[in-house]
């Protein structure tokens, strides 16, 4: 990869890795710390990534990044499958954006990275599974619950709004 | 087999196999066992070469074929979400779109449900963006060697520059000599003498230049700024009515005799000769020329060559220039001239 398809990936790639990376993580900072240590990787892997395979690469070590970080956070507990399916119905939503938005919330990190990279980026399960290291069977497995949850919370909150 | 023998050691056991299992010509067979006799060794493998049958594996069955059939495609209440998200994930195929369909018109309730599902597909926020993008960019890498040559070079220099900043131009006090005598005008004897309050000989800023060979020394002394004219200077020798007239020199620079008597090992001919007027002594004072000044003229030397260096290497004008005061002859300060930027040293007085 040369320098300028490495800034062209800056230029392409930065802006979806982030809202991918924020929508996990949930702050700012650690966000930018985690595309900038991201573009660091691909910057000493240039002569090794292709810029065809740059997008995956990026996404898969800003997903490994964030799991080291969530890890060293304490956080592993959310990677579980778990007590996350009951919802409240404490507030107010103005549209399905943001009840949606809630919802993604609140999926487990796994569900919510694979639905993220699978609507947002069009990834196939095959590229998920390489992303997260998972297998094809699990992605949809995973994509499965997730939409099923979000579906159920969409579904108890259209009465409220 | 082809009817020609050419039978040998190394292809025997392919006759052997087509003869167990006959088809050898008679020719054939009868040149083979020509060859049998030829070789009694191998009579015995021969005679026990039996071409093996596999057993029948027609009875060996896979049970679980029934079980591998796809069937008929029936959507119901149980499988309904598989099928609703399958349709949203893109993965039914047309007949199967088309019976999911079918089962949704027939069961209107689950209409609302297959709604649900659609509007979890999720839609990035491009809203949020990453700002700081050209933080992440890189220029164009440059050679590593000029990385080493500049971080040789530039160290160097910083070196060199804070080296020359700290050599100061008033001189060691234990330098200082004093001639104690004169005899006649010609004859100068000096020793060193204790260090001499520096307010006392300021401003005198001794030169740097004596003239080899010669009674004279040329001496540049800093004068009161009122004194700035050009003018003819006399000066006459205490105790001798000897003098020296000095054509055409500046406020700044004095010729005073100094013999060659002089202690070489302190006073070489580059010595340095300072006329110090305000003081009371009855002689000259001289000091010796600080050592420091050939070690500040060998770092700039080395500054200069190194940033020669960095412009042949770089192609980047750096120079390192000199700034002379107003006398001309004075350097007051050193520049750093980087092309787009200059960096200026003072010289320390």
């Amino acid at each position: 990869m040369t320098i300028e398809e490495f800034n062209t990936c800056v230029d392409m790639y930065a802006d979806n890795l982030y809202r991918f990376i924020l929508k996990n993580v949930k702050d700012t900072d650690k966000a930018k710390d985690i595309v900038q240590d991201t573009y660091e990787k691909l910057w000493l892997k240039v002569n090794d990534v292709s810029s065809t395979n740059a997008k995956s690469y990026m996404f898969t070590t800003a997903y490994r990044t964030m799991i080291d970080r969530f890890r060293s956070d304490s956080r592993q507990e959310r990677l579980e499958d778990s007590h996350l399916y009951s919802h409240s119905h404490t507030r107010s939503y103005s549209d399905l954006k943001e009840v949606l938005n809630e919802a993604v919330g609140k999926l487990p990190d796994i569900q919510r990275s694979v639905i993220m990279l699978r609507d947002y980026e069009g990834y196939n399960y095959d590229e998920i599974g390489k992303i997260t290291g998972l297998n094809e069977s699990q992605v949809k497995v995973y994509i499965f619950r997730a939409r099923k949850f979000l579906k159920s919370y969409i579904g108890s909150m259209e009465a409220v709004i | 087999m082809n009817g020609k023998m050419n039978i040998n050691l190394n292809n025997y056991e392919a006759y052997f196999l087509d003869y167990h299992e006959g088809r050898l010509s008679p020719s054939l067979v009868k040149e083979l066992m020509g060859f049998v006799e030829l070789h009694p060794e191998l009579r015995e493998e021969f005679e026990s070469f039996e071409p093996i049958t596999l057993q029948d594996a027609e009875g060996i069955k896979y049970d679980g074929k029934e079980a591998l059939k796809k069937q008929l495609v029936v959507i119901s209440s149980s499988n309904f979400d598989e099928y609703a998200i399958g349709c949203m994930e893109g993965t039914l195929t047309v007949s199967l779109q088309k019976e999911l369909e079918i089962f949704i018109r027939q069961n209107p309730s689950y209409q609302k449900d297959f709604d649900l599902y659609s509007k979890t597909k999720l839609t990035p926020d491009r809203s949020i963006i990453f700002e700081d993008k050209p933080s992440l960019k890189k220029t164009r890498r440059r050679p590593a060697v000029f990385y080493y040559w500049s971080a040789a070079a530039s160290v160097a220099v910083i070196i060199g520059v804070y080296l020359l900043l700290n050599n100061s131009g008033i001189p060691n006090g234990n330098n200082i000599v004093k001639h104690d005598k004169l005899g006649d005008s010609n004859t100068v004897a000096a020793h060193i003498v204790k260090p001499i309050d520096s307010a006392k000989i300021m401003p005198t800023i001794p030169i740097v230049k004596a003239l080899k060979n010669s009674p004279f020394a040329i001496i540049k002394k800093q004068l009161p700024k009122q004194d700035t004219s050009e003018k003819r200077v006399q000066y006459n020798m205490q105790k001798d009515s000897s003098s020296i007239v000095v054509n055409k020199v500046t406020p700044y620079e004095h010729v005073v005799p100094v013999k060659k008597e002089i202690p070489v090992s302190t006073h070489s001919g580059n010595d340095t000769v300072v006329l110090n007027e305000n003081s009371n002594d009855d002689g000259w004072q001289v000091i010796q020329r600080p050592k420091k000044k050939k070690k500040e003229k060998a770092l700039v030397q080395l500054a200069t060559i190194t940033c020669r260096g960095l412009h042949a290497i770089t192609g980047q004008h750096v120079e390192l220039e000199k700034r002379y005061g107003s006398d001309t002859t004075t350097i007051i300060a050193y520049q750093l001239d980087l092309g787009n930027k200059k960096i200026g040293f003072p010289v320390k007085e």
